[in-house]
Formats: structure tokens, sequence, C-alpha cells
């Protein structure tokens, strides 16, 4: 049945049942997932066309903006770069940009608005967790593809979603394993009260327990709060000959944290702050003098010494300005935006999505980072670093690991997802298989 | 005897130690209609406040109908019978004239009947007969904002009716109002008074006079005096708190005022000779300076109210200088439009009780009868 | 005799407007619930669906602010409750032993206490409306007990909003926090929420709501009632000295409001297949409140018509122009508010109608509106005409 056809079956049966509309729909057999895919996988595909349609969407206004703004100017970066070569099997690439307005509901209409809409073949999005969170119904639903550049907490493997940033095995982990082996076994954790540092935390206080270090102390600040002060002296009462404080407040909160630690004595040799959502636009924020000797663990530095990394620097200041900085999720936006358009010309067709989707497990982009590749579980193969802020608000690369670590989607110190795995090339296996 | 309608002893309301009302005493029969007059802070609108609950009193309470009524909310006291005007007309002005009669009518006024039930016929036969004592039937489905103001405050009147209140409390009705408008609401305030207790707080004076039939002066948060119009405004103390500021002349000139005018009044009339004789006289009298005296002389204008009896001006007068003045003063009043009997009488009773001297009288006399054969031979 | 004539031609005149208004409804609900549907595609059908959602809750403030004179801010509160009432049903509609996918996030193992009763639809379907009331209701009457009005009334509600944010947001473990709750992948009555088929049952509901909203206030506000809300925006002094407790009226109100946006919220979480704390910013509560602005407080059509517009608007811009659309708005409000201060139905009614009836001839070229109607002015004119005759 046709779209138009079927809604006007549904249209006139609830109508002729007046008021029991709601009884005709118990009656009515749930429809499948799979009728919707392939009306709405029908629609792009017919609108072909010279273009490629993208999407790209993030927070333009509200509390996000500041950081999302500079992801979009890395994908419009690889995208301008793309279709200077050509573009994708010949065509080029139009961008549609749409504003999440960091409200998570209105990532979800734009997200719907951007793939029934626009019809674009995929969208480049998200950073926070909440947000990702909310438009995954609406990828997996229209069975679409989304990319997602930020490292976050893991326990999550979508079909439709591949992640490019750290999963926790990524960068939390190593970090850990990093500091008890340098730094010291007393942890103390503070976190932004949402999902990412919950998480982040439950995974650190189960490695330390297998590890032999010891959490002396959690503490959580809503989104947004600024009153560090108890935090600190609960820090101080907790470690008082030193220790380690891993961090992971969000935004703001990072201001006021450090400006009070460096005021309370707590300095970087005794108490080393080993933060991960602090990169290099943050500490320009911040203020380097603040944070001078504290840890940052990415995949990316401004300072990696890769050749693509030394032009992807010189070309995103050529665009942008000579005193902007990179930073991990900006690079890890950078490139998502490659390794899409290898899964394409791989599949052929940008509007086969099934074929994309598939194209894409196995993809190698020589990033700025260095080598990274696309695991069957939908996230990336990538090297950890871990670097020390110096005074140009830079980092020094202090350590990192000889070569891509591969990703788990579910955490292996969780007990709940212990000896879980996911694997999109398998269809007996999917989502989430015991190993 | 009828119990008081409204019955108030030693009320005191303080804010934040300021006595709005002092020690204030008050009672009021059935069916009486009241002036309240007093300068302004003498707490006029606060003893308003006091009964209609808007203000909880420091000290001492309100009874009316026999029942104790401060401490109530101003719905509570509202619904036993006591309806308020306030100075400025206070109505709805996005509704029409008869809605707000028809919210005035509302018997029952709590939210859930209010909602539900429909008004009922004789509401709407009130708000039409209300609308004909008001005189706005021909506007009763305009916006009450159209209205004139004259309007407005009969309107807001008419609201007060429509509670049907045992006692109304008007707050100055015909300020701002013109003539015409002013003779409207005092006329359907008299006839208000047929059927309810009213109070009337009222800064007009000639207002005052067209209704009052008892005044009660406030000053300072207490009742300085009570009587009728005449009584009151003669009263000295009255006319010191209530024409204002500072008056320029001191008592004792206003002694001999009040006693000049007494004398011009003896006859029961008050010749515009006599006026101009008193006005005169007595401004050169209490100043040099002639621009002072022109201002003096509206001033003066303001006391010369009516009768007061002799003998409590004359108490006032102690020196026999005083007396002397006070006599010269008199005797060329009346003698300013020629003596008459009524006139002649009273200037005996004058003598009487200033009890000169035969020779220092004559003296005067003499004096003042020169300087019009005089006057007449020019 | 005069008088009554004219009377007669009140209530006829009435009568016609009556016919007018059922007239225009019964065309906007064909158009909006049979029309629409075949014309729009899903995503758009979606959106307006939602749009109509938030004309319920325009209609709740409207009621408070437009006719009671109470600018409430926090009108956030009832609409984000009404929606996570209903979403915690519908994320509750799990096989059996199951818990919402995102306790896991926090290692919650035993569902909190207070979901429990939302796996009762009845339950859910009451309290999506009653609780929004209920807290509307003691807010308000611990507010206008205390006499509290005008910017400090909004400042309160204001206040109020941010300790509910807060808490929603803050809550991980109990609400999912600042992620909020989905939807789309719940199932009702067995139908998967996020189906178009699913989703157009609820579009149908949604103008059905509106509608019964709309019925509602226009009785609340049509009779004595509506008359002394009216008043106690006028005059609250008048008002309670006319032996009327304005207090418990306007706690009425406000709890009424309050569930009339429950409504609301639920009917747009489901649509919008998300509720999140994010319903309880300043920002949310506040748009809302210049939609009816925009419309034209004190009338019911303004509000319905402000909130469609606003957001209409709104989606057109922020897709046109999704860097720079927030000034653009932000320019439009101020336009609106200070070039057409009734909104736009006010504007309607005060200046085009009459412009209209001026050209068509059909008005009587009348300098001032109270000299128009007034009824003397006007006997006196009949006299002139007979005069002249």
């Amino acid at each position: 049945m046709s779209n138009l056809g079927r809604r006007k079956f549904i249209l006139y049966s609830s109508a002729a049942l007046g008021s029991s509309i709601l009884l005709k729909a118990c009656g009515t057999p749930p429809e499948t997932t799979e009728e919707t895919t392939t009306e709405e996988g029908s629609t792009p595909a017919a609108e072909g066309g010279d273009t490629i349609k993208v999407g790209i969407l993030h927070s333009l206004s509200g509390t996000m903006a500041i950081s999302e703004t500079t992801v979009v100017e890395a994908e419009k970066l690889a995208i301008k770069e793309i279709n200077a070569m050509g573009g994708v099997n010949g065509k080029q690439i139009e961008a549609i940009v749409e504003d999440g307005a960091s409200d998570w509901d209105v990532f979800k209409e734009k997200a719907e608005k951007l793939i029934d809409q626009d019809g674009v073949a995929v969208v480049f999005g998200c950073w926070t967790s909440a947000s990702r969170k909310a438009v995954k119904d609406v990828f997996e639903s229209k069975d679409h593809i989304l990319f997602y550049p930020l490292q976050y907490e893991g326990q999550e493997c979508s079909k439709n979603i591949f992640y490019t940033g750290a999963a926790p095995n990524q960068q939390i982990e190593p970090a850990v394993d990093w500091l008890l082996e340098n730094k010291g076994t007393d942890f103390f954790l503070v976190g932004s009260d949402y999902v990412f540092p919950r998480t982040a935390n439950t995974i650190i206080k189960a490695q330390l327990d297998a590890k032999g270090g010891t959490t002396v102390g959690e503490d959580y600040l809503p989104l947004g709060n600024t009153e560090v002060t108890p935090i600190i002296a609960k820090i101080q009462a907790a470690l008082p000959d030193g220790g380690v404080i891993f961090n992971s407040l969000n935004g703001d909160s990072n201001v006021a944290f450090f400006k009070q630690i460096a005021d309370a004595g707590l300095t970087p040799d005794k108490y080393p702050v080993m933060s991960v959502s602090i990169a290099e636009e943050e500490v320009r924020q911040i203020g380097p003098e603040y944070l001078k000797g504290h840890y940052a663990s990415w995949n990316y530095f401004q300072t990696v010494e890769t050749p693509e990394n030394e032009k992807w620097v010189a070309d995103f200041k050529a665009e942008y300005g000579e005193d902007r900085v990179t930073n991990d999720p900006m690079e890890a936006a950078y490139m998502m935006v490659y390794l899409w358009k290898q899964a394409v010309e791989q599949a052929g067709d940008a509007y086969d999505l099934e074929g994309v989707r598939n194209a894409a497990i196995g993809q190698e982009f020589a990033a700025p980072e260095g080598l990274v590749t696309m695991n069957a579980n939908h996230h990336l193969s990538k090297t950890v670093r871990i670097g020390e802020v110096r005074e140009d608000g830079l980092f020094d690369i202090v350590w990192s690991t000889d070569g891509p670590i591969a990703p788990q989607a579910w955490n292996q110190y969780v007990e709940a997802t212990k000896g879980y795995a996911c694997d999109w090339s398998d269809p007996a296996k999917g989502e989430k298989y015991e190993i | 005897m009828t119990e008081n309608i409204l019955e108030i002893k030693d009320l005191t309301v303080s804010f934040d130690g300021f006595k709005a009302l002092n020690n204030l005493t008050f009672s009021m029969r059935p069916g009486e209609l009241r002036v309240i007059i007093g300068p302004n802070g003498a707490g006029k609108t606060t003893f308003l406040d006091v009964i209609t609950g808007k203000v909880k009193p420091t000290i001492g309470k309100v009874v009316f109908k026999g029942k104790t009524i401060s401490g109530l909310s101003e719905h509570t006291v509202s619904r036993m019978g006591i309806g308020r005007k306030f100075q400025t007309p206070r109505v709805y002005l996005n509704l029409t004239v008869r809605e707000n009669l028809d919210l005035a009518c509302n018997q029952n006024k709590n939210v859930f009947s209010t909602l539900f039930s429909k008004a009922k016929s004789t509401e709407k036969n009130q708000t039409v007969s209300l609308l004909e004592t008001i005189g706005l039937t021909e506007k009763a489905d305009i916006q009450a904002s159209w209205l004139a103001h004259g309007e407005k405050q009969r309107l807001e009147i008419g609201m007060l009716v429509a509670q049907s209140p045992d006692l109304l409390l008007v707050d100055e009705p015909v300020a701002g109002l013109t003539d015409e408008e002013t003779e409207n609401v005092g006329n359907l305030l008299l006839a208000l008074a047929e059927s309810h207790s009213l109070i009337v707080i009222e800064h007009d004076m000639e207002f005052v006079r067209q209704i009052a039939r008892q005044v009660t002066v406030l000053h300072q948060g207490s009742v300085l005096c009570e009587g009728s119009m005449n009584e009151v405004q003669n009263d000295p103390r009255v006319i010191e708190v209530y024409l204002g500021e500072a008056p320029t002349v001191t008592p004792e000139q206003m002694n001999l005022i009040r006693l000049a005018a007494s004398m011009a009044w003896a006859d029961g009339s008050f010749a515009p000779e006599q006026k101009a004789v008193i006005l005169t006289r007595l401004s050169e009298q209490f100043t040099n300076d002639s621009q002072h005296q022109e201002q003096l002389k509206e001033e003066l204008a303001n006391y010369l109210g009516s009768n007061v009896p002799l003998d409590q001006l004359t108490a006032g007068l102690t020196t026999p200088e005083e007396k002397e003045m006070a006599l010269r003063l008199s005797y060329e009043v009346i003698r300013s439009n020629g003596v008459n009997e009524l006139e002649n009488i009273v200037y005996q009773q004058l003598l009487d009780l200033l009890a000169l001297p035969a020779e220092t009288v004559q003296a005067i006399a003499a004096e003042i009868d020169a300087q019009y054969s005089q006057s007449h031979q020019d | 005799m005069n008088v009554v004539l004219s009377r007669r031609d009140k209530e006829k005149k009435s009568r016609t407007r009556l016919f007018i208004e059922a007239g225009v409804i019964v065309a906007l609900m064909i158009l909006t619930m049979v029309v629409l549907p075949l014309v729009l595609e899903d995503f758009r059908l979606k959106l307006v669906g939602r749009f109509l959602a938030m004309a319920i809750v325009a209609l709740g403030i409207d009621l408070i602010w437009g006719y009671t004179g109470l600018l409430s801010l926090g009108h956030g509160i009832f609409f984000a409750l009404g929606g996570y009432a209903f979403a915690m049903y519908l994320n509750l509609q799990l096989p059996e032993g199951e818990m919402p996918e995102f306790f896991m996030l926090y290692g919650v193992e035993k569902l909190p206490i207070f979901w429990e009763p939302f796996r009762s639809l009845p339950f859910t379907l009451i309290a999506m409306v009653v609780i929004p009331g209920i807290i509307a209701g003691i807010l308000g009457y611990l507010v206008f007990r205390n006499r509290i009005k005008g910017v400090y009334f909004s400042i309160i509600t204001q206040a109020a909003l941010l300790v509910f944010f807060n808490f929603f947001n803050g809550q991980q473990k109990l609400i999912n926090g600042t992620n909020g709750l989905k939807t789309d992948s719940s199932f009702f009555f067995g139908q998967r929420v996020g189906e178009p088929s699913t989703q157009l049952i609820f579009y149908e509901i949604t103008i059905v709501c509106v509608l019964l909203v709309y019925l509602l206030c226009r009785w609340l506000t049509s009779g004595r009632f509506g008359r002394l809300l009216i008043a106690i925006r006028d005059d609250e002094t008048r008002v309670r000295f006319t032996g009327y407790d304005p207090t418990w009226f306007k706690v009425v109100v406000f709890a009424i409001s309050g569930a009339i946006a429950g409504i609301s919220g639920a009917l747009y979480t489901v649509q919008s297949g998300i509720i999140t704390p994010n319903f309880m910013e300043v920002s949310f509560s506040i748009e809302m409140v210049i939609a009816v602005a925009v419309g034209g407080r004190g009338t019911l059509s303004g509000a319905i018509l402000g909130t469609i517009l606003v957001n209409a608007v709104r989606t057109y811009l922020s897709e046109s122009f999704p860097e720079i659309w927030l000034f653009f708005q932000g320019a439009l409000f101020l336009i609106v508010v200070t070039v057409l201060p009734d909104g736009i139905v006010g504007w309607v009614k005060d200046v085009l109608l009459v412009q209209i009836r001026r050209l068509t001839g059909r008005d009587h070229p009348l300098t001032y509106p109270a000299i128009a109607e007034d009824p003397v002015i006007q006997s006196e004119k009949e006299q002139l005409t007979k005069d002249e005759v």
C-alpha cells in the first residue's frame, strides 16, 4: 500500500469509528519496522540528483553551542576538502545544517526533519550522550546512519550509529592504568552529574578494585554548577598527603574547579588531576596557568607528530584563523566524514544505506591521530595518548600506546556487561552477544 | 434605644510605631449619615481600612451590629454588610456596566456557585432597578472604561448598593468631579441615606455642607470633635487643624474674627459691606505689609463661618486691650451697614459680656461714629 | 421600548456570532483532522500535532494570564509533569520483570517506588492531569494567600521552575536526569508509539483535546466566573470589597491552568518522543507566554493562533537560518509585542475589521467608539435624522 493510501485507510477507519479511535488502534496488528523502512528508504533514493545531501546536526545555540560549533567547523572543512577533490563518486556533498539548540527534543525533531524532509544520506552530529540517545530512536526506526564524534561512556552499540570518539577502554582505562603506574594508587573521582561521568566512574571503581587501587572519594556537581568549594574540602580531607584526582567535570564547572584547587595549594606534583573532558579549547578558556602540569587523556592532541596532523592543523588555521586550536572531538569529527566517504565509494551509492553501513566496517584512514580502523562494533581502533598541559596551553604527550587499541563497546569491568561484545558484521551476533 | 450599628472603642492602629489611629472611639446609630473630615494624615483612610478588615487593629476592636469584625478578612466583612467605595472610582473597566453590577449582585460569592449557578431572576431584576437608580440604564451594555468619571462614581456606588449592605463607607466621592456631577452624587448619597447607614469621608466643604447632618472630625488618629456642621466648622480647634498648614493668624486673632463674624450674623444676614469691613480692618490690624494684607484677606475669608455663641468667644478675651479691640471691631462691623434692632440687641449682649468701663465704650463708639460721619461728609 | 428592541437585536447578533463560531470550529476540525493528514508528510503532520499540543497549554496560560492577569513563568513545570507522567507509563510497558533500559547505566536494580503506580493506564491518565493541577493549586495557594501578585508572582513561579528543573535534571537514578525519558520505542496497546499510524491517532486525539479544552476555557470565561476573573485582573481590591475571596478563585484558575498544561505536556511528549528537563528551563516557559502575547492575550483564539504561528515561524526560521535564527525570532517577538500590543487577534478586532467595514461602507463613520456606542448620542442622532426627513 502506498504511503498516502495507507494513511487514508487509517484515517477513514478511525473517522468512521469516531470516538473509538483508540480501540480501533488496538485491533490493528502492529506494523513491523521493516515496512516503514522500505518506504522511507525509497524516498531519498529517488531524489538522487547531482549532489549527495548530508546532515550536520549540532547545537548552534544554547549552552552546548560553544563546544559544538567547533565540531561543525571541522566537519565543514572535511566536506569542503572532499568537494574540492571531486566529491564522492563524482557527486558534490551538500551539507544541510540544523540547530539542535542544546535541547534533546529539538535534536530529535531535526533528525527527523533531515531524514524525512531533506532526504540526507547520512547525519554527522551530536555531542552530549543525552542528544545521541534522543536521536538514537530516530536513526534506528528509520534505519539510517549517524556518525558521532565524541568520546563517550560506551555501553551502547547501535546498528545505525558509528562512534568515532574513544570508548572507555580507549581513554579512561589506559589513563587509570598509567596513573596507577606513575602517580599513585589513591583516587578521588570528581564529575558532573550526568550519564558520562557516572558511567566512567563506575568503570574506574571496578578497575581500581581489580588492579589494587583505592577509591577514597567520589563526588558529583550538577551540570553547570560552579560551587566547587565543598568538593575541594572533601578532597583535602580524603587525600591529606596527596593523591590522584580523576576529573570528568564538564564546562563551566572546570573553570571554578581548577582555579580553586590552585588557590587551595593542591599542586600537580602532589595532586595530579587527570581530565577526560578537557582538550585544547577548554585549556584556552580556563587559562593554561591554572592547568599547567595537569594531565588529560585523549586519542589526539594538536601536538601529535604525524604528517597528516601537520597538514590538518595548517589547513584548519588557514580556514578559520591562526589563533585557533584543534582538539580530539574536532579531529574525530573531521575524519568521520572521510570514513563515510570511503564507505560510500566502496558501496557505490550513498543512498544504499545498508550497503554503506556494511562497507564502513573495515575502513582504514590515515587520520591526524594516526591510523584508525572501523571495527565490526561500529567503533574505531585508536591510539591512546596522555598529555601534560604546557604553558602555551597545548599538551606535551608524555605517554602513548604503541599502536591503535581495539574498541570495546560493552565494558569489561562493569558486572552487567562483562563478557559481552558487539558485532554488526555477523547478523547472528549483532548488538550484544556473549563472547 | 436601638443598638448602635457601629461601635469602636479605644482603637489603636500602629504601623511600625506610628499610630495612624490613636485611642479612637466612635459610634454610630443605624440610619445615620455621618461625614468624617480631617486634615491629611488624620487617619481617615486608615479608619475605613480598619472597619473593612484591610488593616488589623493593634489594640481595641470594631463591633458591627453587635458582632466583632476586626480581624476578619475584607470579603467576610463585606459579606456581613459593609460596603466600601474608594476615592477614585474602582469599577471593572473591561466589563459592561450591567456585568459590573451583576458581579456585585451575586448572592453566593464562593468559587463553585459562581462557576456553576446562573444569575437568578431576582438578581437580574435588582440589576435593572439599580441601573435606574444610578441613571445608567441607557449605558447598561457599554464597557465601563468608556464611562465619564462621574458615571463611574455612580456605577461604583451602585455596585455597593447591589451588595445590599447595612453600612456604606464612601471615601471622597466628589473629588475631581464637575459641579453638576457633584450635585448628582450628593443627591444619590442622600437618597441612599434613607435606607442605609452611611459614613462619608470628604474634603470638599461645600459638598459636606450639602449633605452633612453629623460631622466627626479626625485629627492625628483620634476624634477631635463631633457635632453638626455649624458647630464643627466654628470650632477653633477644627479650624486650626482642618484648614491646614500653620495658620498665619494667632488664636487670639482668630477669636476676633469669630466675634466680628458673629456680630455680622446678628441680624441673620451677612452683608457684603460687613464682610469687606472685617477683612480690611483685620488684615490691616494684623500686618503692615500691603501685599501680605491681600493674602491675609483671602485666608480670613475662609474663617468666616456662621454663628457661634457669643459667650464662648468672649471667654477667650482676657486683657482689657483685647476686649477693647473686640469691641471696636464689632461696633465697626454693625455700624458699616447701619445698626438695626437685632444687631443692637446682640451688641448689648456683647457689652454685658465684655464688662468694660462705660467711658471706654462711649469713647470707642464716639470715635467710630466720628469716622463714619467724616467719611459721609467727604 | 427602544431599549427592548436593541436588546433583541443584541440577542440576535450574539446568536449569529455563535453560529459563525461553531461553523469556524467545524471547518477547522475538518481541516486539521481530515485534510491535513492527507496533504502533509508524516514529519510535517507530526510538527502540526506538536504545535496543537502546545496550543493547549497556551489556552491554560491565557486563562491565568490573559484573563486573570497573573503572569506565570512556571508553566513548564506542569507541562513537563504531564509529559513525564505519560512517558513513565510508556516506559513501563515492558515484559514482566524488566526495567527501563537507562536504569542499567546507573546500576539501579529496583524500580524506584514512585514509578510503580504508573504501570496503570487509568492512574496515569488521571495523574497527568491531577498532579500538575494539585501542584499548581498548592503553589498558587501559598502565593495567593499571602497576596503576592504582579511581578513577585512571576518571580516565584520562576523560582519554582528552577527547583523542579534541578530535581529532574539532577536525579539520574530516579528519572534519568538530563537525558529525559523517551517514548518512541515503547508500546501503547501493542502499537509502537513512534509508528506513523500510532502517531496519527495521537494527532487526532490532540485535536479533540484542543477542542475540549477550548470549550472548557470558553465556558469558564464566558459566565460570571469568567467575568470575575477579568474583575480580579482589573481591580482585585474591588473584588475583595465586593465580598469575593480572590484567593480561591485564583487558586482554582491556576490549578485548572496547570492541569491543562499537564494534558498538553503528555500529548506533546508522545508526539515528540521525548520529555527532558529542558522543558522546565526558563526560556521554554517564557516562549509559551510570548506565543500567547503574539496571538493576543485575553482571547482564546489568539492563544491558539499565536502558539501555532510562533512555533511554525520558529521551525521555519531555524530550518532556513540555523546559525542566526534566534536573532530573527527575537526581532519578530519585539516587533509584534511593540507594534501589536494586543496581539494579532486584538489587532484584527480593533483595527482590521474596523478598516474593512469602513472600506465596504458598512460602518457608520464615527471617530470615537465611546461616542459611537453612546445610546444618548445615538438617540439624538435618530432624532436629528427624523427631523431632517
